[in-house]
């Protein structure tokens, strides 16, 4: 419109040599047409150069931040294992810092942002702020862990933190490899905050192989090691499998692994030395080095003696009461320790004093005489475990003849028409760390059509370690002196659980029998990093080297983030930490399931950012420089 | 009356100056022109032999007293010079320009008025021949004073407008022009050149000289128009729109086109051609040409 009303409207022109003017027209014509509409082009991209340079406007990965007012955002980076993964020379965490950086580039002066670490726990490294330079700072000293994050408690914890804010509403920025680990574990969708996603680990492929566990058990002058690998692939695989005792390499396999499948190397050496040792396993690494690892301590073969009361023993063994429980002890090694079961019915009850723990399977109640001799036993640091069954039905009897050394009196059995589950969450360590040898969900697939009912409150003393999903208690504990009493509130055997044949179920008896007999957590023992250690010494030497000094006395322990061998003095024997390996299954999360967190599709452009290799770049001075060559053009071709 | 035409400025500074003609020509009268004729004269041409008849007064004794022979002197006869003032008065001599200046036509009158009357000064015989399309007026040349006045009634009568053709005006100028003399046109010869140049060369071939007054506005010249417009022929070509700043620069190699086929065949033919930018003072154009004409 402008271009046409500028034009200079034609005034009438008498003139004699006019035949001159229509040759010239004729010459000119096609190069005036072509000028005009040359003109009418200059123009229109002068006016868009015009708005677009007023406008100031930015390209690169887009990061909506609010178009109009101040923003507030917290940025949120996955530290989990799996962003150790390398990718381009690299580890995608590195990749994550960077794109966080370029999102904290791109604020305004106006735009609020806070710095969330997403880890085993969330933690707030800088609350809402605008200083820059701060955030830049912070993302910095930021490192990878070892360990499984939990992104939905992140996310939530980002979302109070917006709340806080001043105007309550804000987004959040998760940079996270999008790996399907780390996404589970909440059936609630997340509608918190507007969240976008920014998957650090385009184009990485997600094969990987983890050494997941391994068993130590000693015999006389040898050592056996058992390392159990996993292939998160979907291609067959072979790994080389090496044992390192100390530093010195023991032994090497090859394993094969099947897709998605898992191997086994078994490694026997022979060992005459005394006390506490170290050693690993190790194969080749991959894409995540860090799983390719798992260290293990042990020490000197010691020896848990236990005695297993069959309140209802049976001439067919498999329908004893004590059937799995000595299945599961015998031969057993709970790390270094030997476990060495012998079996009893309560008629023929043994002196107490010479084991370390005594299981009472489906008890009886029991004359009063060895009441008073359990009771001395345990007073004495005896530990005993009850289980129920169907001779524990009559409550009334077994309150009345052990209800004194019992954690809480017994109510009666409950049915279940629909089987009822453990609820492992807010579980004690020790029952958790069977729970990380298995799937979280391993613990509550196991079933349970009865059990049995006991008051709700807890004595002094009294302790619920673990509850079933209705909150009724399912182990509960009782400190008698310096021994232990443990309930167990169903059967040991198949008669009102299924749990005695769940992969779960030797684990917990061998994590049960270590924390009945007293087995110092940290000692001996091997953690998850990130997981505090009971300690009682001096100090602690690193994996790195470090030396951290302690208050003395039994300490908890906390600084368990890297990987490797801890050694406590005095030497109290070696303790390691390994990864999570459930972070190394690489998958990603479908879309399905994002729809399944977020309540919304979560894979389209909006929400999901391409940030490879590009910055974020303000055209403000390359329009202006456009602008400033085009308005001469114009003006050449307007004249 | 002098009439419009008759600037006492232009004609205070010719009135020195003289119009000859480069080629002799005839005629009988005592004038200013050398004729073809030799006889009765003032002015020795050359001598003869002496043959019975011849007159004894005109015996060159002192010729006879050198070579003892007799020889009869021969004179050359001055006599007057008929001229055609050939004037454009068709509709683009009517253009004026943008200032408020003469006009084309008011100028080749006012030339042609000046010219007339310094050839009856000089006691040439001048005519006058207008034309459009067709021959329109026509004043058969004459040597009276008076005959400045018969000039003057039909310029002051004549008004530009319609069509030109010069070609078929010019030829019809021919028929008239019995013997030899001159022809001075007085147009802005916006026309076929070609055309124009013919019936002028068939002129000259008739030993008739030739001068061309070339009339051009100082708009034509510059083109010196800043706003689009719709350019209007004067004499019904039509129009058309241009931006004159994206024309101007095709507009003036035509121009200069034209100029130089101008210059060119008027050269060719030996015709005398002079340029007249009509916002030029008429005074100093005509002047200067004169005296240009009176060295060569």
């Amino acid at each position: 419109m402008l271009h046409l009303f500028q034009r200079k409207r034609a005034v009438l022109q008498p003139f004699p040599a006019i035949e001159f003017v229509f040759r010239s027209v004729k010459m000119t014509v096609r190069s005036l047409k072509a000028r005009h509409l040359l003109l009418l082009l200059s123009r229109i991209v002068l006016l868009i150069l015009l708005t677009l340079t007023f406008s100031q406007p930015i390209v690169g990965p887009d990061v909506p931040i609010a178009s109009s007012g101040p923003a507030y955002l917290v940025i949120v980076v996955d530290s989990s294992l799996s962003m150790r993964a390398r990718h381009g020379g690299r580890i995608l965490f590195n990749r994550a810092i960077e794109e966080a950086g370029k999102i904290v580039e791109s604020l305004r002066d106006s735009d609020t942002a806070a710095l969330l670490d997403c880890g085993t726990e969330p933690m707030v490294v800088l609350p809402l702020l605008r200083e820059k330079d701060k955030l830049l700072n912070a993302l910095k000293s930021l490192e990878a862990g070892y360990g499984k994050a939990d992104l939905y408690q992140c996310l939530e914890k980002a979302a109070d933190i917006l709340h806080g804010s001043i105007s309550g509403k804000g987004k959040i920025y998760l940079l996270t490899d999008m790996r399907i680990r780390g996404w589970e574990g909440k059936d609630a969708i997340f509608s918190g905050a507007k969240v976008f996603l920014i998957d650090v680990s385009r184009g990485m492929e997600e094969n990987n192989i983890a050494v997941t566990s391994v068993m130590v058990n000693g015999e006389e002058g040898a050592v056996n090691v058992e390392a159990i690998i996993r292939n998160f692939s979907p291609s067959p695989e072979e790994a080389l499998c090496r044992l390192f005792l100390g530093d010195d390499e023991k032994g090497r396999i090859f394993v094969s692994l099947g897709a998605w499948g898992e191997g086994r190397a078994a490694f026997s050496v022979p060992w005459g030395r005394k006390g506490s040792h170290f050693g690993r396993i190790e194969i080749s690494h991959d894409i995540l080095e860090e799983d390719d690892v798992r260290y293990f301590s042990f020490s000197s073969i010691g020896q848990i003696k236990a005695l297993i009361v069959d309140g209802e023993p049976h001439i067919n063994p498999y329908e004893c009461e004590s059937f799995y429980v000595e299945r599961a002890f015998s031969p057993s090694f709970a790390g270094q320790w030997q476990i060495r079961p012998d079996v009893t019915s309560q008629e023929s009850l043994p002196p107490f004093a010479s084991y370390d723990i005594v299981f009472f399977l489906n008890i009886r109640p029991l004359p009063e005489i060895r009441v008073r001799e359990l009771e001395d036993y345990i007073v004495r640091g005896g530990k005993v475990l009850f289980s129920m069954g169907e001779n524990s039905v009559n409550v009334d009897a077994i309150n009345g003849s052990i209800g004194k050394l019992l954690p809480l009196p017994l109510r009666g059995p409950k049915d279940y028409p629909s089987p009822i589950h453990l609820e492992p969450s807010g579980a004690t360590d020790f029952l958790m760390r069977a729970f990380f040898r298995e799937e979280t969900r391993a613990i509550r697939r196991a079933v349970f059509q009865r059990i049995m009912l006991m008051e709700p409150s807890a004595p002094p003393g009294s302790h619920i370690l673990l509850r079933f999903e209705d909150g009724s208690p399912a182990i509960v504990e009782k400190v008698i002196g310096e021994g232990r009493v443990l309930l167990f509130a169903s059967t040991m055997d198949r008669k009102w659980t299924d749990i005695p044949i769940r992969p779960v179920f030797l684990p917990l008896l061998h994590e049960i029998s270590l924390y009945l007999v007293g087995i110092q957590e940290g000692q001996g023992k091997e953690l998850i990093s990130g997981q505090p250690a009971v300690l009682t010494a001096e100090s602690v030497e690193l994996p790195s080297g470090h030396v951290v000094l302690l208050p003395g006395g039994e300490t908890t322990f906390r600084e368990t983030k890297l990987p490797g061998i801890y050694t406590p003095r005095p030497d109290t024997g070696y303790f390691s930490v390994n990864v999570d390996v459930s972070e190394s299954d690489l998958s990603k999360i479908s879309g399905n399931d994002l729809v399944g967190f977020f309540g919304i599709d979560q894979t389209g452009p909006d929400r999901t950012f391409p940030q490879e290799g590009r910055a974020r770049v303000n055209l403000w001075g390359p329009l202006l420089f456009l602008l400033v060559i085009f308005l001469p053009i114009e003006a050449i071709l307007s004249r | 009356m002098l009439g419009r035409f008759l600037d006492p400025k232009i004609l205070q500074q010719v009135s020195n100056l003289s119009l000859r003609a480069r080629y002799v020509v005839e005629g009988v009268l005592t004038g200013f022109h050398r004729s073809v004729h030799r006889g009765q004269s003032i002015e020795f041409a050359e001598h003869k032999e002496y043959s019975p008849g011849d007159e004894i007064r005109h015996i060159d004794w002192k010729a006879f007293a050198k070579r003892d022979k007799c020889y009869v002197k021969q004179f050359e006869h001055e006599t007057n010079l008929r001229a055609w003032i050939a004037l454009d008065a068709s509709g683009s001599m009517g253009y004026a320009g943008g200032e408020g200046g003469m006009s084309k036509f008011e100028y080749g009158a006012t030339l042609t008025a000046s010219l007339s009357y310094l050839m009856l000064q000089q006691l040439d015989a001048v005519g006058l021949l207008t034309f459009q399309g067709s021959i329109q007026r026509y004043v058969p040349p004459r040597a009276r004073s008076s005959h400045l006045q018969a000039i003057m009634e039909v310029l002051e009568e004549l008004q530009p407008a319609g069509k030109t053709d010069l070609p078929s005006c010019l030829d019809g100028l021919q028929e008239k022009i019995k013997r030899r003399g001159m022809v001075i046109l007085i147009s802005d010869l916006l026309g076929p050149i070609e055309e124009i140049l013919m019936p002028l060369k068939l002129l000259r071939h008739r030993k008739t000289e030739v001068i061309i007054f070339h009339l051009l506005s100082e708009d034509e010249l510059e083109f010196h128009f800043s706003s689009p417009a719709i350019f209007q022929g004067l004499e019904g070509e039509g129009d058309v729109q241009a931006d004159p700043d994206s024309v101007r620069r095709a507009y003036l190699e035509e121009l200069h086109g034209f100029l130089d086929l101008c210059r060119k065949g008027s050269l060719e033919q030996d015709i005398d051609y002079c340029l007249c930018r009509t916002s030029d003072p008429l005074d100093r154009s005509l002047v200067h040409y004169l005296a240009r004409r009176s060295i060569l």
